[in-house]
Order: structure tokens, then sequence, then C-alpha cells
């Protein structure tokens, strides 16, 4: 079908290639008249199928290895299924590669969202305006002569984030999301964890976002498989540039409370309604994988499912176990084919274990029902974890600036398996008006050697990580549960110098199987967790080279000024302060 | 003074160059009339003055750069004072360096041993006839027309070893050693570390000795400073290298226990007599600083003084701090100008904090005297170290070829000094005929990093390491102390699979200051300790990327064969199982 014309568009061109119809540049209206431009990867022949759409700011055009070569070497080296059977001519970041989509029947859509790509506008990232847009892309896609009428969203991250936005404004021909490593809670996965500022969005803007903008044109790249501008047509003066995109770090950095500009772009989860698969990795705190666990037990879909798996952020949808998860999940909810997707297993685990060795199990629900919530006690005597309350009443400081403390469990008996999400309670004081904890759940071989695993990004990742401003103490009791505290972050509650505040810090959920002889630990510190090895030298996509938490660094010095938070904190443990690590115990499953 | 002339002599040269006489090529003619041949640098002047001699195989006439050129390289960045003030051109391998000697009124004298670089004979490492060489050697440099009567050895390692030996010799002439990083025990540090071989020395031989073997003639390296072949003139063919050489792996591994063949390698401490500087580097087991330690406690001289200090092996012996060392201490005893020494404490230790942070401070003796040696226990629940004995009677078993156990400590409550000879005492079982013992002390961060330091040759050393064969765990009492057990190596008792044993392990002498909050602990292996971090890439004249124990591995499948010591060992802790660490703490002066 090759019927599609847009009379005198200057940029629409449609070709056949790679076995499949190419439309460029197809222009999509929005209601305040601006033209977002997508690439549209269809079957050449005149049925109608289903869409798998994807709408975001990284360049429709841009091909994967131009700002992500790191990523796509180590991709291809580690799994060598992803560029086998594609001539990944269209291979862009964290989006489907229509090579191996179409050819089983699916219309695969890229949109370059408004200010991004060939798309022009205000750049402003996932803004009300820019949901809007997505919603009117998906609702256009499903009236066209190729669709079937169902759309379904897929995509990482940026991609992923907006699906659950878009889901909840509910567009009509929406069916189906898969969110692949997508958060949902602007304020405590992307901007402040804890309430602490983390400087990644800011870095990230720089690298992955302002060289595709729309009208950075010949200053940037071009496309690999059309020749034209991926950030084009037009080259704008910098001037021109800055006035056509928000100020992201001003912004927020100039809402540190959970205000109504976060309400404004965070999704109501209890609108969703269509059928989810929810895509989480164990290694991607703080950024995504919080957003995937609670989208999953908050959306209001009557189907929806949950899957976890490790390695890099975006390694595994590619993959062919990715591309298979995906599509048989699509074939139901897209084409109506129930036997490609069964209602159970509602979640599927690929559960971790030391090594990057990782065993798919099923379970029934997320957190998994038989979780034994079991708490460890800070044990002052030592520095160790116990089950048994602390013996006496103990105080412990620690510079915030220095390496901390470290409570270590003994060598575990036999193997066991903690997965979920998890919480410490601690009572601190500080010498200044507040204190920042950063709280990580360690894995030690019986040398000593640390356990850490590809993250997401960072290639020695700990085992789960927490975050907590002491003055941002404060709870929403009726978001918390015993395992996992939900902070207000609606109120900055200074500390009186010496007096003991009783916390709740949230770890985001993971999972870990402890062999025999391991032990684990938990280190509370006033600073960013650091990897006990070689620092590594980071993606050819950022800036830092990465020390244990990839580009997730808590270090903006006006978030953090050393007047305040170059402190002196106290543990106070023992006694009537009680002070404890609950763990996710998962009982092994009954015969 | 240019009047030395050695007619008909093919080879010797002489001239002035950079501020000196040098006199390259002096024939010395040894009682079996082979001849060695020796660089002479000295004050272009009639004077006499005192010698400073080295002896050994690495070539007088290569430079530092051609097989050393990443350890040069490391040197010369982290101590710039080491190049400063010399064109360095005849910089050698740990030979110190003449244009930072001769200005200051010695004479340097660097000789080829037999067999090495211009030196034609044999060539069998520490043998009693390389060190009769040696001997003769110093007697010569006594008599020289240059020479004050006064004959001083300076140098690292091969070049520290061999002082030890001679030393006992007693020439008449020798009158100071300052042995840098030298072993004394060929057995125990050289080869087989409590039994367990060592394949160091192999590849040494193949990196370090080889290209400098005699008649390696055109295939090697030319001096840099005279155009000659540094292991020639004459090129042989492989066969003659190979018919002039001991096959030092097969010689030393055909020798598993301490036998006869070491005891011709060995060094009667009692008949040293001359005064002894000792250096020894606190990162440098198991190879030399148990030597340094040992000559120094057990050396007959009556004046004699320990150094220790940390860093590379070569790189603090070059440093201005190690020139004024060594110059204050053989202007004393070869000049008699006592001004700089008079002052000198008997033992001077550079101590170690985490960090390669080191504070100088004197002591009066080796072990420090006001050592408080204390017991840590192996307190099987938990895996910690404590001050009682264990609990309860409890058996823990690792694979030998695992991660094996480690017993931690509480976190410190104040900055704590561990310095000084350490000892294990531990009750095990094997399921096999025997065990090899790896126990490691280690220091670790409040957030649980390690502490390791630059030592010696690996950049990722732990604070100290103890090596015992379970079959060699007999010991020679005559020679144990509590704190440091000696084995005798005299025989192999093997083991009754399943019934225990108790073993004492050494633990070379180390030194570190445990912060506040540090936590130490020691891990029990079947195989060697790997540091947790990515390894190094290790240094030009070595084969190996460095994992933690730099070429120090204990690798040989002849000597570990799988069926034997890939096995299952346990730990018996508690009840009757005395178990526990021993530990020198020093309390603060």
């Amino acid at each position: 079908m090759d019927d599609i014309k847009y009379p005198g568009d200057p940029l629409f061109k449609s070709e056949v290639r790679e076995g499949m119809r190419v439309d460029w540049d197809v222009p999509i209206e929005m209601n305040d008249g601006l033209v977002l431009r997508a690439n549209i990867y269809r079957p050449d022949d005149d049925g109608q199928y289903p869409v798998v759409m994807s709408h975001g700011p990284y360049g429709k055009d841009l091909h994967f290895e131009e700002i992500y070569k790191t990523c796509w070497d180590l991709m291809c080296e580690n799994h060598p299924d992803v560029p086998a059977g594609s001539t990944n001519i269209h291979q862009s970041w964290e989006v489907a590669d229509p090579e191996k989509w179409v050819p089983k029947g699916f219309v695969i859509i890229r949109v370059d969202s408004r200010g991004a790509g060939r798309s022009p506008g205000y750049l402003e990232h996932w803004s009300p305006r820019e949901t809007q847009d997505f919603a009117a892309c998906i609702d256009w896609a499903g009236v066209q002569p190729w669709s079937n009428g169902k759309v379904g969203l897929s995509g990482i991250s940026y991609y992923a984030v907006n699906q659950w936005q878009v889901a909840a404004l509910q567009p009509k021909h929406l069916a189906a999301i898969c969110p692949w490593e997508g958060f949902n809670d602007f304020y405590r996965e992307l901007s402040y964890q804890g309430g602490i500022y983390n400087s990644f969005a800011r870095h990230w803007y720089d690298i992955q976002i302002l060289q595709i903008q729309h009208g950075y044109g010949d200053r940037g790249w071009a496309s690999r498989a059309n020749g034209e501008l991926a950030a084009g047509p037009v080259t704008l003066s910098d001037e021109e540039l800055a006035a056509n995109r928000y100020d992201l770090y001003q912004s927020y950095i100039s809402h540190p409370l959970d205000d109504d500009w976060y309400t404004a772009l965070t999704p109501d989860l209890s609108k969703v309604e269509v059928p989810v698969l929810s895509c989480a990795n164990w290694g991607g705190a703080p950024l995504h994988p919080r957003g995937n666990f609670n989208g999953f037990k908050q959306s209001s879909s009557k189907h929806k499912w949950l899957e976890v798996h490790g390695l890099e952020h975006w390694s595994l949808y590619y993959t062919d176990y990715g591309n298979d998860l995906q599509m048989r999940f699509f074939e139901r909810f897209l084409r109506g084919d129930e036997s490609a997707w069964p209602d159970d297993p509602r979640v599927q685990l690929l559960v971790r274990h030391p090594g990057e060795k990782f065993v798919p199990r099923s379970e029934e629900d997320w957190p998994i029902p038989r979780t034994e919530l079991t708490k460890f006690h800070l044990e002052p005597a030592g520095q160790t974890l116990s089950e048994n309350l602390a013996s006496k009443a103990a105080e412990v400081s620690y510079a915030a600036m220095g390496d901390g403390l470290t409570f270590l469990s003994s060598p575990v008996e036999d193997e066991f398996e903690i997965c979920g999400p998890m919480a410490v309670k601690l009572n601190i004081s500080s010498d200044t008006k507040d204190a920042d904890l950063f709280v990580i759940l360690r894995v030690f071989q019986s040398d000593m050697k640390e356990v850490t695993f590809r993250g997401a990004l960072d290639p020695h990742t700990p085992v789960a990580s927490g975050w907590l401003r002491a003055s941002h103490r404060k709870l929403d009791p009726a978001r918390s549960s015993e395992a996992a505290p939900f902070h207000a972050n609606d109120e900055v509650q200074e500390l009186t110098p010496g007096e003991v505040y009783e916390v709740d810090v949230e770890i985001h959920a993971s999972g870990i199987v402890v062999p025999k002889g391991y032990r684990f630990g938990l280190s509370i510190k006033g600073c960013d967790y650091v990897f006990p090895g070689e620092t590594n030298a980071g993606l050819s996509n950022m800036k830092n080279a990465f020390t244990g938490v990839g580009p997730f660094l808590h270090d903006d010095p006006d978030n953090r000024p050393a007047e305040v938070f170059d402190n002196n904190v106290t543990v106070h443990l023992g006694g009537d302060n009680a002070g404890y690590v609950l763990l996710p115990i998962i009982p092994k499953k009954g015969p | 003074m240019d009047d030395i002339k050695h007619i008909d002599d093919p080879l010797f040269k002489s001239e002035v160059r950079e501020g000196m006489r040098v006199d390259w090529d002096v024939p010395i003619e040894m009682d079996d009339g082979v001849v060695l041949r020796a660089n002479v640098y000295r004050p272009d002047d009639e004077g006499q003055y005192p010698v400073i001699m080295a002896h050994g195989p690495y070539g007088k006439d290569l430079h530092f750069e051609e097989i050393y050129k990443t350890c040069w390289d490391l040197m010369c960045e982290n101590h710039p004072d080491v190049p400063a003030g010399s064109t360095n051109i005849h910089q050698a391998w740990e030979v110190a360096d003449p244009e930072k000697w001769v200005p200051h009124g010695y004479v340097l004298v660097r000789i080829d041993s037999r067999g090495a670089g211009r030196s034609p004979g044999y060539l069998e490492h520490f043998n009693s006839r390389e060190t009769k060489d040696f001997y003769d050697c110093i007697e010569w440099g006594g008599v020289q027309p240059w020479s004050n009567g006064k004959v001083g050895l300076s140098g690292i390692s091969y070049y520290a070893i061999n002082q030890w030996q001679v030393a006992a010799e007693q020439p008449p002439h020798l009158a100071a050693i300052c042995p840098w990083e030298g072993s004394t025990d060929y057995y125990r540090e050289g080869f087989y570390h409590g039994g367990i071989y060592s394949t160091f020395a192999k590849h040494w031989y193949d990196m370090q000795i080889k290209q400098l073997q005699h008649g390696y003639g055109d295939r090697g390296f030319r001096s840099r400073a005279n155009g000659e072949w540094s292991a020639g003139p004459e090129t042989l063919p492989d066969d003659a290298l190979e018919a002039n050489k001991f096959d030092l792996h097969a010689t030393t591994r055909a020798h598993p226990l301490d036998d006869e063949w070491f005891a011709d390698r060995a060094i009667d401490y009692s008949k040293i007599e001359v005064p002894i500087l000792s250096c020894g580097n606190w990162g440098g087991a198991p190879l030399h600083p148990r030597g340094n330690f040992h000559g120094y406690m057990l050396s007959g001289s009556k004046e004699k003084y320990l150094e220790v200090h940390g860093l590379e092996h070569w790189s603090l012996y070059y440093t201005d701090y190690g020139n004024d060392l060594q110059m204050r201490f053989f202007d004393c005893y070869l000049k008699g100008d006592d001004s700089g020494w008079k002052d000198q404490p008997r033992v001077s230790l550079n101590v170690r904090h985490p960090g390669e942070k080191f504070v100088l401070r004197a002591e009066e003796d080796w072990p420090l005297p006001r050592t408080q040696w204390t017991k840590f226990h192996f307190e099987p629940a938990g895996q910690i170290l404590t001050d009682a004995p264990a609990s309860d009677a409890a058996a823990i078993t690792y694979q030998a070829m695992g991660d094996g156990l480690t017993f931690l400590s509480n976190p410190a409550a104040e900055d704590t000094e561990i310095c000084g000879p350490m000892a294990v005492k531990l009750n095990v079982s094997a399921d096999t005929k025997d065990a090899d013992m790896f126990v490691v002390l280690r220091v670790f961060q409040p957030d649980m990093k390690e502490v390791t330091f630059r030592g010696a040759l690996d950049p990722h050393t732990p604070v100290a390491s103890g090596w015992l064969r379970a079959s060699h765990r007999k010991l020679d009492p005559a020679r144990s102390e509590e704190w440091a057990p000696f084995h005798a190596h005299d025989e192999v008792q093997e083991l009754t699979p399943g019934k225990v044993y108790e073993l004492d392990i050494e633990i070379h002498s180390s030194g570190i200051v445990v912060p506040k909050g540090y936590r130490f602990g020691l891990s029990i292996r079947g195989s060697d300790y790997v540091y947790p971090g990515e390894p190094n890439a290790g240094l030009s004249n070595m084969k190996n990327a460095f994992t933690g124990v730099g070429p120090f591995l204990h690798d040989d499948e002849t000597d570990r064969p799988p069926e034997v010591f890939d096995n299952n060992v346990t730990v018996h802790l508690g009840g009757d199982h005395a178990g526990y660490v021993l530990l020198p703490i020093i309390p603060a002066k």
C-alpha cells in the first residue's frame, strides 16, 4: 500500500526497502496546529495491522551508534542475537528495530516529540502538552488505512515513562502498553531521591537531548538511512534553540518539594486501564524500577503483568528474549490471539544470583505473597546485623563525607533469597540542621569481595539502595506500608542539632539470592556509594566515570551545602531506639 | 688517576665522562682462572676512596629502561628526585647511580657475576662458587690504587641477598653492608613458602636473567653508555648458552625440602660481623622482608640497623631518602665520619597507615620490645575474631579452590597498630592427604573496601600473608618462637583424610596502623589471595597480570596436583581446638 500521499508536504517521502514500506516524516497535526513528524515502517501491502508506537525526543532518525556507541558495542558483544537478522540501518536508541517487527505483521511508528528531532516546537519533557501530543498520535494511528485500530506502545526509558502518562489519559485507540524500564514518579525517581537532588537529568539533558533538539540541524547527525539531518531540516541559532526549550535544571532545582509542578507531570496510575506488561531491571535504581513495580501494583488494568530482568538498561529489550516477550503480549492485545499470552503467571522474574546469573521463575504477584518480612537489627557491638534486638543502648557516629558505617551479617548458613521492597528504620541525630542518609544493601563473597552487578548503567552496581534527607522524614501514611515507607516530601522539617529523630528510609525494591557462606550488610553513609574497586570509564552518552552509581550522583553543591551536609551523624541503637533493615525473605516454593 | 692499564686486554677501556673516571670491563681474575668484568666509576684524581660494590647477574651495562621500562617510568613519575641531578646514562637495575655517588667521594664498582653480562662462565645463582667470586672481588676492591681499603656493599634484591652470603664469609676488606630488600632464606623465601612452590623464580629467570646471560650477545641490548653488547662481547649459540647455565626450575623442583642443595646457599648469620644497615619493605612478602628482619635479628654484628619502608621494591633506594640513608651509614663505616650516623636509631620504621601514608618513627629493636602479643580467636559463630576463645566446638569446611573463610574483627575502637611477626594456630582436617593453607591478614575501611598497598611489586598488596603446606607442619623448636613458628621442612608428614592436625602458620612480618572504625580480618584459603578489584597490568619485566600477589603465584601443577590440593578443608574450632591469630599490637609510645 503506497497510496499515502501528502500533497505539497516538503518532507514526506516513501520508499520500499529492507522488505518494508518506509514512510519518512509523515506529518501529524496537533490540536494547536503544530505538525509532528513520524516514521512509519509497515508491510508493503493492503493489510491492516496492529500498531506499535513510540513518541519521544531521542531522534527517530538518529542511528543508535551516533551518541550511544559504547552502549551499542556492549550490547552486540554480549547479545549477538540483537544485530543478527537485521541490516541494523534503522536501529535507534531505546525503540524497536522495525526489521524485527514488520515481518511479524506489525506497523512500527516512531514519532519525534515536540521540539525534538524533525518535529518543531517548544521542548518540554513529559509536560502535559507533550502527553496530549502523544495521545493525539495514538488516536491518529488508530484510524490510518494500514491500521487495525489497535495501538500498542513500546520503548525503553523515556519511551516507557510517557506510556504511563498517556495511558492515564485513556486515548481511544490505545490497546496495550509495555513500559520497559520506565519510571512514573517524577519527584522520587527522576529528580529527588528521598528528597536529595540527583544531578543525572541535568547531564542527561546536555548529552542526550540538546544534540537532538529540533534545529540543532547541521551541527548534529544525518540519518544513516535517508541522509536527512536527524535534528533538522532547519538549523537554528543557539539563541533560537535556547528560546525553544525549557531549562531543565532550573525547573527541578527550583522545585525541591513534591509540589504542583510534579503533580502536573505525574500520571494517576489508577486511570491506567489498558493491559500492561511492565518490565523492570533489578539494577536500575533509583531511576526506573520503582516505577515499573509501582505501575504494576497501582494501575487499574485488569490485565497486567510484571517482568524483571538484569543487565544493561537497553540490552534485553532488543534481544530475542525481549522481542519474543513483547510480541506475544501484543499478539494477544493488539491482534486478539488469546493463545499467544496466557493470564498466568502474572509475575515473571529472572531471579538474580551473584555472577550475573539469572534464573527464570514465575510468581503470583508483587510483592511476592509468600514474602517473610524479616527485621535484621543493627547491633552496635561489632557492627553486625542480628535477628535479635540490639543488646545495649549505644551511639555510633560517622563523618557524613567519610566511609560511613557497615553492619555485617554472619556468613549465611544456607542459600536464601531477598526479593522485594525493603526499608530501614533508624534513630539519628546530627550536629547540623539536616542529614542526608544513603543506605546500601550489599552482599559479600566469603573472601569479602563485594558482589556487584552490571546494573542498568554502572557495571559495578550494588544490590539495593535507599536515600533520605532527614528533613524530609515525614511519611504519607496512606501510601506507606511497613516494607515501603512513602514520604510526603511536602515540607522541610529541619533538625535541632543533637536531638534524636526516628527516620524511615525506603530501599528501592531489588532481588538477590545470597549463597551459602556469603555475608550481606547494610552500609549507612552521608554520600553516594562508592564501588570498592576501580572506576569504570562510563558510557559515550554520559559525562562521568562510573564509581558504583552510574550517572546517579547526588553532588549538587547548592542542594547539599557543605555547612549542613558535611556533618557528623550519630546513629542511636538499642534501648528505646529501633534500628533495623526490614528484608523481604523469600522461602523456597513448596513442591 | 688514569694510570690503570691492563696491557693487551681486549676489552678494557677507560674514559672521563659525566665528571668521573669510568673504567669499563676491568678484568678481575678468580681463583679458578675465570675473569669477571667490572665497571669502576671513580673520582678522576689521585685519591683513595671507599668502595661501594655490587656483584650480580642483571648486567652492569644494561640500561634500567631496557627490560624495566615500567619500573623506571613509575619511579620517575612518583619520585622526581631520582632522575634529577643525573644524566641517568649509567642507571642500571637495582644498583646505585654513580653520578649520585662519585661526587661524594666514593668509588662505585659493578661486577657482572659469573656467566652473566660481560663475564664468562657457568651461571648458577647464589651457589658457593658465586659467593667465593664475590669474596674475591671484595678483596680485589680493597687493594686497588684508588681504594682506601674499605669496601661496602649496596644494591637491591639479588644484589642484597648475596651481601648476606658473602658477609658470612668475612672477607677482610669488607667494612659494611646495606642489603636493600634482600632475602636470606633461599628455601623459605625464594622458592617454597611454607613448603608450597612459588613460580616466581622460574619466570624471573626467563625474563630477567636469560636475556643477560653472557653470550646472549647481539640478541640482547647494547650499553647506552659505551655501545658494547651488555651480554657480550661474543654471541654464543643456544646450545652453548644452555650448557652454560643451570636449570633453575628443574633444580629447585627436584629439591622440595630444605636439603643439602639449599644448605649450600644458606647463610650462617652468626658469622656476619660487619656493620649492617638492613632495609626492608612492608609490602615485599614473601620474597625479601623476612630476610631483612632475620638478618637484622640474627646476625652477629654489633653495629646493626634496621630500616623499613614501603612503596615499590626498587624506588626508595634511588631516591634522595635512600641515598642519604646509605651515605650517612657508609660515611660512618667506610670513611670514619659518624656525624650523620651517631644519632641513627637501631630501628627506623616508616610506620604504615592506609592510603600509602608513612610516618617515620625510631624504635629500639625488632620485634619492638613493647609489643603486646595478642591472640584474636576465630569464633565460628558469625566468623569473627574475638578476644576470648571460641564458645562452642564447631567445624567449618571450605573448598580449597574457592573463596575460603574470612574471620572479621569488630570495627577498631581506636587507632590500633599491628607491627611485627605474626602467627596463626589452626586445627584442620582435609579430605585428601594434604592441604595448602594460605592465610591473609587484611584490613577494611568502614565501607568494607579493603586497604591494600602499592607493595614491592603488586599495586594491590594485602597487609600480611602466610603460607603452609599441612604436610610440612613439623616445627624446628630451636628456631621457633610463639610469634614466629619456624618449620623444619625436612620431611613430608602426609595427612590421614579426616584426621585433625594442629598447624602453626608463620605470617611474614608486616606493619599497619588500623584506624578507628576500620576492621581487620584473617582470610584462610586454599589458593593465592586475590585482590577484590581489577587485575593490574603488571610490569614489563614480569609475565603475569597482577591479581594481588604480584609474581608470587603458587600455581605449579606438579607441586599442587588437583587430586590432592583441589580438596575440602575443615577448620576445627572451639572445645579443645585452639584457633587464633597472634598479632603484635604496639601500644603508643
